[in-house]
């Protein structure tokens, strides 16, 4: 706990000038919020695979999804801010550690907003009681913990322009298969496939999402670490 | 007197370069510059010692800690600014001064505070906003307080103004006066050398060409104009040669050689060392 809370020392540096970019990435989100809310209904009808898209990239992401200087930084060698902290006398598992809170910082409190506001706007009430609807943010926060945490791994693998399109199309090729999986066996969507766990098992499905995402977190700090003591920064 | 930093058998496959084998030592006390033409691989060997550049062969130690183990101690006892920067764009002089001094336990905020005011550094305005020079000054007021045991400096003047080079000059010595420390710096600045530096380590195309005194390699290398043709055959110790002019690195040999046959010399000078250093780099 000590090393998170370093950690977050060395990621409240970043965060202090980082309020306009969370503003305008939340202005972006907003209309993913109304899309979600609003096309709710339809999506239950029609089992829309564009929705479910959405959900995944959006609780991957948080509000990197909406920020283009994000994409734009992807495609740098090395995120800039890293370069900068790697000769100082910080640790790297620190510095690591640092990356996935401000990864956390930009997606978890908008994703927690998303996850109310939904509850409250949407007929989502009428298919989950609260505890069942924990259940489901849950399911989907952990979403967070073992994809989206790729996410600052990204920040410090060797990429170029043609590397992150690749990426980009490998990782919507992965999400539309999974989708497709969920339809060809379980007859539903991801999104209603996961009501459908939320509401049937609670606490398991809870307790699994769970501990699937922090091993993820502590294997994706690991594979960073590796990535780190391998490449160059030039 | 143990060494700051130890550098053994060094080797690096860059795309265009081949660093190495390289071994060298910077002993306290002492400034050494590190010179050679653009491409050598001088900034490429800074950020080896920085562990920022991953060496396929050999050791660096830094106080004998070596840079890509476990320990990670060895970043406390080393200031490190690098050529360019990136990332400090969106921060002001003041946070980055907080965040910077906060790393380091033995952190001069009156050094510091001196700089700031030495080269009028805004400290509330964003870094990215500052001009080339004064985002350099701000770089340098940012790691010469860190009062590490080593300096690594890379082209630390390359974009000041001739006071602010001045200034930093002085700077530089008053730092060394501290204690038992040491200064890593390239520079193309001749000027810079020849008031700092004790040694000067040649790189050449990756290869290290040697590691010398200063005052000793001012004085190796002598100019002689010669009133008649020189002989055709070779002449003991010269290194260049035109129709009236030749430059020997044993002067002792030369001047001998020319006395046995009788040639005499209008003239001789010492190489100043922008010369000395153009004969070493392109010398094949």
């Amino acid at each position: 706990m000590q090393k998170w809370k370093q950690a977050w020392q060395i990621a409240k540096f970043e965060l202090s000038v980082s309020t306009r970019k969370i503003a305008f990435g939340c202005l972006i989100i907003l209309g993913f919020f109304s899309y979600a809310i609003s096309s709710f209904q339809q999506y239950l009808d029609n089992n829309v695979i564009g929705y479910d898209l959405f959900f995944i990239l959006f609780f991957t992401l948080g509000i990197n999804i909406g920020n283009p200087n994000y994409w734009h930084l992807k495609q740098a060698d090395v995120y800039p801010l890293l370069m900068t902290q790697l000769p100082l006398p910080i640790q790297q598992e620190i510095v690591i550690k640092s990356r996935f809170i401000i990864h956390f910082c930009f997606s978890f409190p908008v994703q927690i907003a998303f996850l109310i506001i939904f509850y409250v706007a949407s007929p989502i009430a009428d298919l989950l009681s609260i505890p069942a609807y924990i259940a489901f943010a849950i399911i989907w926060l952990s979403v967070n913990l073992y994809i989206g945490t790729l996410t600052p791994i990204s920040e410090v693998y060797p990429a170029n322009w043609l590397f992150t399109v690749a990426m980009t199309f490998f990782f919507l090729f992965i999400f539309l298969f999974i989708l497709t999986l969920s339809n060809l066996i379980f007859d539903h969507s991801v999104v209603k496939l996961s009501i459908i766990i939320a509401k049937n098992w609670p606490v398991i499905s809870s307790m699994v999402s769970l501990i699937i995402g922090f091993a993820a977190v502590k294997a994706h700090q690991i594979y960073m670490k590796q990535i780190m003591n391998k490449r160059d920064y030039f | 007197m143990r060494a700051l930093l130890t550098i053994t058998d060094l080797e690096k496959q860059l795309d265009h370069l081949y660093l190495g084998p390289l071994d060298l030592t910077i002993a306290p006390g002492t400034i050494t510059t590190l010179a050679g033409a653009n491409g050598a691989g001088k900034s490429t060997l800074f950020k080896l010692i920085m562990n920022l550049a991953k060496r396929d062969k050999g050791s660096i130690q830094l106080l004998d800690i070596e840079t890509n183990g476990t320990d990670e101690s060895w970043k406390q006892h080393i200031a490190y600014q690098a050529q360019m920067i990136i990332g400090w764009e969106p921060f002001t002089g003041n946070k980055l001064k907080d965040f910077i001094s906060s790393l380091y336990p033995h952190w001069d905020e009156a050094m510091f505070q001196k700089m700031v005011a030495l080269f009028q550094i805004p400290l509330d305005q964003r870094f990215g906003k500052l001009s080339q020079g004064v985002q350099q000054k701000l770089h340098l007021a940012l790691t010469l307080p860190r009062n590490t045991s080593l300096l690594l400096l890379d082209e630390p003047t390359s974009f000041l103004d001739i006071p602010a080079k001045q200034k930093l000059m002085d700077l530089l010595v008053e730092w060394m006066e501290q204690g038992d420390r040491a200064i890593f710096m390239a520079s193309h600045q001749s000027a810079d050398i020849m008031k700092l530096s004790d040694y000067i380590a040649v790189l050449k195309e990756g290869k290290l060409i040697g590691t010398f005194e200063k005052d000793a390699l001012l004085h190796s290398h002598r100019r002689y104009w010669i009133k008649k043709h020189l002989p055709e055959e070779s002449i003991p110790g010269v290194i260049d040669r035109f129709a009236h002019c030749l430059i020997s690195n044993v002067p002792e040999k030369t001047e001998a050689f020319l006395q046995q046959e009788q040639i005499t010399w209008t003239q001789q000078e010492v190489l100043n060392l922008e010369e000395l250093l153009t004969l070493l780099i392109e010398r094949r």
